[in-house]
């Protein structure tokens, strides 16, 4: 099944198209068999090699544009994860659900305190055994740690006979996907000891790193002795290619057998390529329009909602992405469990444009102008601002657009500066709303683009609500006020991941949340 | 001026110049447009990780952005002149390690296809020599040289000899088959430049009285080339040299990038972006260090190769 599900994501010789993504994302639900909170074999098992005799395993290279910093710190360990190093004891499946890595299964006995009942048999790629006092090692440094999630910080963390329990200050009802977040992968205590620069990790993953070089690459060689069974792989060299032409030559020429992170223009000579398997994926990232709702004249909401109608999303993909990207209006894609199935956003209407300009008393006469920031390390960005700029211009509203860097935009924006933000935000890094909302539409959240504050009490609250019914029914009523009803952001499309493998690699696919990799499915023919 | 004075003088403008070059970096690092700690917290957690005041005010805390500029930069020297150039803000790695690990592959780079360049440059210069059409057709190819964009180059030269031909590795490092695309790509505008130095040089002076008493001694036309003619058209092609070889981290990080070579250029460019302030202040050290070496090797090397400089040259 998961070979045709792989099969279902590729867009091999053929022209991408929605129906594909469509297909693949289906597919991708089908081929899981993850539980929301039990066990699971997981994308691993689910995938993994056919009796791959370990002589037989082949050596792969993955070219990629991006690495961390480390694997310690909050962002490494998010890479840590992705590349099959280190697991955490929950993990995104590849059907977007929380499913048991190192825990076997959890529970929440009082609205403060979690239980996580760790999986027999895990063992270090040190051999050593994991034990709760291990699992509770690094659960108690991330407590402690300036960057720890929100809710985790100043969490008690205990080891019982069985796994842990996480003891928190106030009800935590999304702790499963703090544990499935980078920053709670498991390590060995001895990876923290002496010098963290020259010290590698030792994790619970399929794969171990024997090398790390920031900027260049890092050597893996398979651990055999992982809980969900040996790798198709006999070891991977992931080197960090900063140029997206060259990833795509390497893959064409045999030198990489993944390609990950391909540009869209780059599609067409992938597919005409035999050699090469094209694989696409829609992420949670959307492009996003964030509007300033403190700054005069867009502290109208009937002027943002004007601006949410004015905008053609259709045009954008087709005439900047190539068609390579879905719209979307709403904050979350719709297979997420907090997700409206019914929502619909603002839709392209430049007659009702118009009409809210003139009732909040802009009209061809006294026309309105604004500033638009975006930036240029996704390239595609500036080449959005300038169509939003003309379909703005349609109904009279003139934009001028500033490209800067990614760091003036931000503090400019939190400054309450700009006018307008265009920006490509991934609203999942945990996989649950609550974190999101906290930080980009809280009136204190760090990432503000908005200023939006019309919602402070509510978010809030939402955050300590143990029925994740009702939890997710707030989610719901948020995503209708700020996007239709606030218009504080005009959500434009989604991101695509495109990915390409040599065409004798089997078992690689692009994970819904980007959050794996290099899984032990993956094999070398 | 003694050799010994001379010395001196040459080693105090050095450091005066690793000061002022040192002290500038560090101001326009800190000082671009944008949160230096924010850059850095994205650089370093990513984007998942919220930037909250708190947590902002650890990393200026830890950087000593939360100081003066001043007091940023004196403390950093004060460490620099203890041989103690840091740890990256980035990765924690030991600065100087970093260098000495990634700066061979500039270094190979940026003088290997300089050496390349040269002597490409004198054959095609003798080449040019000897007819009015091969001069013609030569400044053609070396206009072509010139005008080319690296980037287009390197993509051009891949297509053709890596994913055509499939003759060469795409992008890597750490084989000779690996260098030389790259080579080619940096060695074509140096080749094409020194060449047309060389021609113009070699072409004025042909008429000059030496050039006149050589050939009426009976000497043949190859010897009065290569051994009258030749060492005084190398005189600016030395002196250019010496200013191309003195930006080797600029001038290969095209290279580093499209050919995925972990050099110091691509570390140099990450660490401005990232405001990783000990990376960009020991590779601006290098740098100027370099290209002061490179200087002087040329200005050194000048009298070897034209005996009137001789006399002035200590």
């Amino acid at each position: 099944m998961t070979s045709k599900a792989i099969q279902a994501n590729s867009v091999r010789r053929r022209r991408y198209n929605r129906r594909l993504v469509l297909a693949g994302a289906g597919a991708s639900a089908l081929a899981a068999l993850g539980v929301a909170c039990g066990d699971s074999n997981g994308p691993g098992a689910a995938q993994s090699p056919s009796g791959s005799k370990a002589a037989d395993r082949k050596k792969i290279t993955v070219v990629d544009a991006f690495e961390p910093a480390n694997y310690f710190d909050a962002g490494g360990g998010l890479y840590a994860i992705r590349e099959g190093v280190a697991e955490g004891l929950v993990r995104v499946s590849f059907d977007t659900k929380l499913e048991g890595a190192l825990a076997s299964q959890w529970e929440q006995p009082d609205p403060t305190t979690w239980h996580a009942t760790l999986r027999q048999g895990v063992v270090f790629q040190d051999g050593q055994p994991l034990t709760p006092d291990i699992a509770a090692f690094s659960l108690k440094r991330l407590a402690e740690a300036n960057w720890a999630p929100g809710g985790f910080g100043g969490a008690q963390v205990t080891a019982e006979p069985d796994g842990i329990t996480i003891k928190t200050a106030d009800p935590v009802p999304f702790m499963p996907a703090i544990l499935a977040d980078g920053t709670a992968i498991v390590l060995t205590p001895q990876s923290f000891e002496g010098d963290s620069a020259a010290t590698l990790p030792v994790g619970t993953g399929p794969f171990k790193l024997t090398l790390f070089r920031p900027h260049d690459h890092r050597e893996m060689t398979a651990f055999d002795g992982h809980w969900a069974g040996a790798p198709g792989v006999s070891a991977v060299s992931y080197l960090v290619v900063p140029d997206a032409q060259t990833r795509v030559n390497q893959v064409r020429t045999g030198q990489a057998d993944i390609n990950r992170i391909v540009n869209p223009p780059d599609v067409p000579t992938l597919q005409s390529d035999k050699a090469v398997n094209v694989l696409t994926q829609s992420l949670p990232r959307f492009r996003g329009l964030f509007l300033n709702t403190q700054k005069p004249p867009l502290n109208d909401p009937r002027v943002r909602q004007a601006l949410a109608a004015a905008v053609d999303r259709k045009a954008i993909v087709d005439s900047v992405l190539e068609g390579l990207s879905e719209v979307q209006t709403a904050l979350f894609r719709q297979d997420f469990p907090w997700a409206n199935p019914a929502f619909a956003g603002i839709g392209e209407d430049p007659a009702t444009a118009k009409s809210l300009l003139a009732a909040a008393g802009y009209t061809d006469d006294r026309p309105l102008a604004f500033e638009l920031w975006t930036y240029s390390s996704r390239p595609e960005l500036p080449d959005i601002a300038q169509v939003i700029q003309q379909q703005l211009a349609a109904v009279g509203v003139k934009v001028n657009v500033q490209v800067k860097d990614i760091a003036v935009v931000e503090q400019e924006a939190f400054a309450g500066r700009v006018d307008m933000t265009l920006i490509g935000r991934n609203p999942l890094f945990l996989l649950d709303p609550q974190s999101f909302y906290e930080s980009d539409f809280l009136s204190t959240g760090s990432y503000n683009f908005a200023r939006y504050g019309a919602l402070d009490a509510e978010i809030k609250a939402a955050a300590t609500i143990i029925d994740t019914d009702a939890r997710y029914d707030r989610y719901r009523a948020f995503e209708q006020r700020i996007i239709n009803e606030d218009a504080a952001v005009i959500v434009l499309n989604s991101y695509l991941q495109i990915d390409a493998t040599a065409a004798n690699i089997s078992g690689y696919r692009p994970h819904p949340t980007d959050a794996i990799a290099l899984t032990p499915a993956i094999a070398k023919q | 001026m003694s050799l010994v004075r001379r010395l001196t003088f040459d080693l105090g403008i050095l450091v005066a110049v690793l000061l002022v070059a040192t002290f500038l970096a560090f101001v326009l690092t800190v000082r671009l447009p944008g949160d230096p700690a924010t850059a850095l917290f994205r650089a370093r957690f990513g984007e998942g990780v919220p930037a909250t005041p708190e947590r902002l005010a650890a990393i200026r805390a830890e950087t000593g952005f939360d100081k003066p500029i001043v007091v940023q930069y004196t403390d950093w020297l004060s460490d620099a002149v203890r041989g103690d150039m840091g740890r990256s803000f980035i990765t924690r790695q030991p600065v100087f390690a970093t260098l000495v690990e990634r700066l061979p592959a500039t270094l190979i780079l940026a003088f290997g296809s300089l050496a390349i360049a040269l002597l490409l440059a004198i054959a095609t210069a003798l080449i040019a020599m000897r007819s009015r059409a091969f001069q013609v057709v030569i400044l053609g190819l070396t206009q072509f040289g010139i005008s080319l964009p690296d980037y287009f180059l390197a993509l051009l030269l891949v297509l053709v000899f890596a994913v055509k031909l499939q003759l060469l590795p795409v992008a890597g490092w750490g084989s000779a088959a690996a260098a030389v695309l790259p080579m080619a790509m940096l060695a074509a505008y140096p080749w094409a430049l020194l060449s047309r130095i060389l021609i113009t040089g070699i072409a004025t002076r042909q008429s000059q009285d030496w050039v006149r008493t050589a050939r009426a001694k009976g000497l043949r036309e190859r010897i009065v080339l290569t051994r009258h003619v030749m060492p005084h058209a190398m005189v600016p092609v030395i002196s250019l040299l010496g200013v191309l070889g003195g930006s080797a981290l600029s001038s290969t990080l095209i290279a580093e990038v499209v050919f995925a070579i972990p050099g110091a250029g691509r570390l140099l460019f990450d660490g401005i972006a990232q405001r990783d302030i000990p990376v960009v202040q020991a590779a601006l050290l290098t740098q100027v260090a370099l290209a002061v070496a490179v200087n002087k090797l040329a200005a050194f090397s000048l009298p070897l190769v034209d005996p009137t400089l001789r006399r002035e040259a200590f």
